[in-house]
């Protein structure tokens, strides 16, 4: 539904959507300090473009765009730089992702949690906005720039890739 | 798995003291953008000023300059080389604007005005030379105008003086348009 057009401010939409981003942010980077860079660049940029903006789904829409690009770009500087150490930093990122986040799963949660995060960077963006934000197909593939069977094909390998990765313990 | 993965994922938070940095750091961009957007304008609006000075300027000093170069035309005008070219510049002007008098004349449908009557002491008197003296002379007034033998006579019809002047070889007629007798005398006196 659309909402009415307002004048939006940046504050109004860091209260709204911070958790979004920062969420987006660590799904795709695996690490607190690499999302708290692209948090900040990302609504630093919002500053700029919030004139842009017509309304709260064009902001939401916006958001996705520019935090996955950012996502995108610091994982290839990342690699640029640090392309010999890439193996270890995974690993300890990927450790150091949870507890970052004040994240402290129960058991069955961190079971879904963790197979989820283990699937290539482009099926954990469009299982985490299909499934957590609750975007249509469209909306993914109009937020990551995609097209729209793109979208639905890689949603389909997230689910066969989840259904391995459970071993049948959860059902989708 | 889609509820299970929402409570899983809804546990994760932006953490505070990222929040208010980020906050500070927008706030700081607005202004750094505030401030370039005004800088930018203060900088056209010099921009604008410095135009309309140049312009301004232009159109006080062109016709300053065009009227000194127009004075130093002049003072060469006044040279003795020069004088005759003027002169003859404005017998044309004039001969121009009397030609242009006369077809606005034309134009207008008028005709061109009569002749002034002649001015008073001008031409009063009329000259001609007559070998005999006219018969009207017969019963005029005789009287001498400078040395001279004058027969006087007003004319019936105007009443009109005429004189008949005898002279040394042939005799000489004035006619006038005046009706006073001491009036035509001192006139014929000082023809």
């Amino acid at each position: 539904m659309k909402e009415e057009n307002v004048r939006i401010t940046p504050e109004e939409v860091i209260d709204r959507y911070a958790d979004m981003v920062y969420r987006l942010a660590l799904l795709q980077v695996k690490n607190r300090t690499d999302a708290d860079d692209i948090f900040q660049e990302v609504f630093v940029r919002l500053v700029k473009h919030i004139h842009k903006l017509q309304d709260w789904e064009h902001v939401k829409a916006w958001l996705i765009r520019v935090t996955t690009n950012c996502s995108k770009k610091h994982f290839t500087r990342y690699w640029n730089k640090n392309v010999s150490l890439l193996e270890d930093a995974e690993s300890i990122r990927e450790e150091a992702w949870v507890e970052d986040a004040g994240y402290e799963a129960a058991e069955n949660g961190e079971i879904l949690f963790r197979a989820v995060k283990k699937l290539p960077e482009k099926y954990r963006v469009a299982i985490h906005l299909f499934y957590f934000e609750e975007l249509s197909v469209a909306q993914i593939a109009a937020a990551t720039g995609q097209k729209e069977s793109t979208v639905k094909s890689q949603l389909h390998r997230a689910r066969e890739m989840l259904k391995t990765l459970l071993e049948g313990e959860i059902i989708l | 798995m889609k509820e299970q993965y929402q409570r899983e994922i809804a546990q994760i938070h932006v953490p505070t003291e990222l929040l208010k940095k980020t906050k500070q750091a927008m706030q700081a961009e607005e202004s750094r953008l505030r401030q370039s957007n005004v800088q930018s304008k203060v900088h056209s609006f010099r921009t604008l000023t410095l135009a309309a000075a140049a312009v301004l300027l232009v159109l006080l000093v062109y016709p300053a300059a065009t009227s000194f170069f127009k004075g130093e035309n002049k003072e060469e005008m006044q040279t003795p080389q020069r004088q005759g070219v003027q002169a003859q510049e404005m017998q044309q002007e004039q001969v121009q604007e009397s030609q242009i008098q006369a077809l606005q004349i034309q134009l207008a449908g008028q005709t061109q005005p009569e002749i002034a009557p002649i001015a008073k002491g001008e031409a009063v008197l009329t000259e001609e030379t007559a070998a005999e003296m006219p018969e009207a002379f017969a019963t005029g007034e005789e009287c001498e105008i400078n040395g001279v033998k004058a027969l006087i006579v007003a004319d019936e019809a105007t009443g009109y003086y005429q004189a008949y002047l005898q002279e040394a070889e042939s005799g000489l007629l004035v006619t006038s348009k005046i009706t006073d007798k001491e009036e035509f005398l001192r006139e014929l006196q000082n023809r």
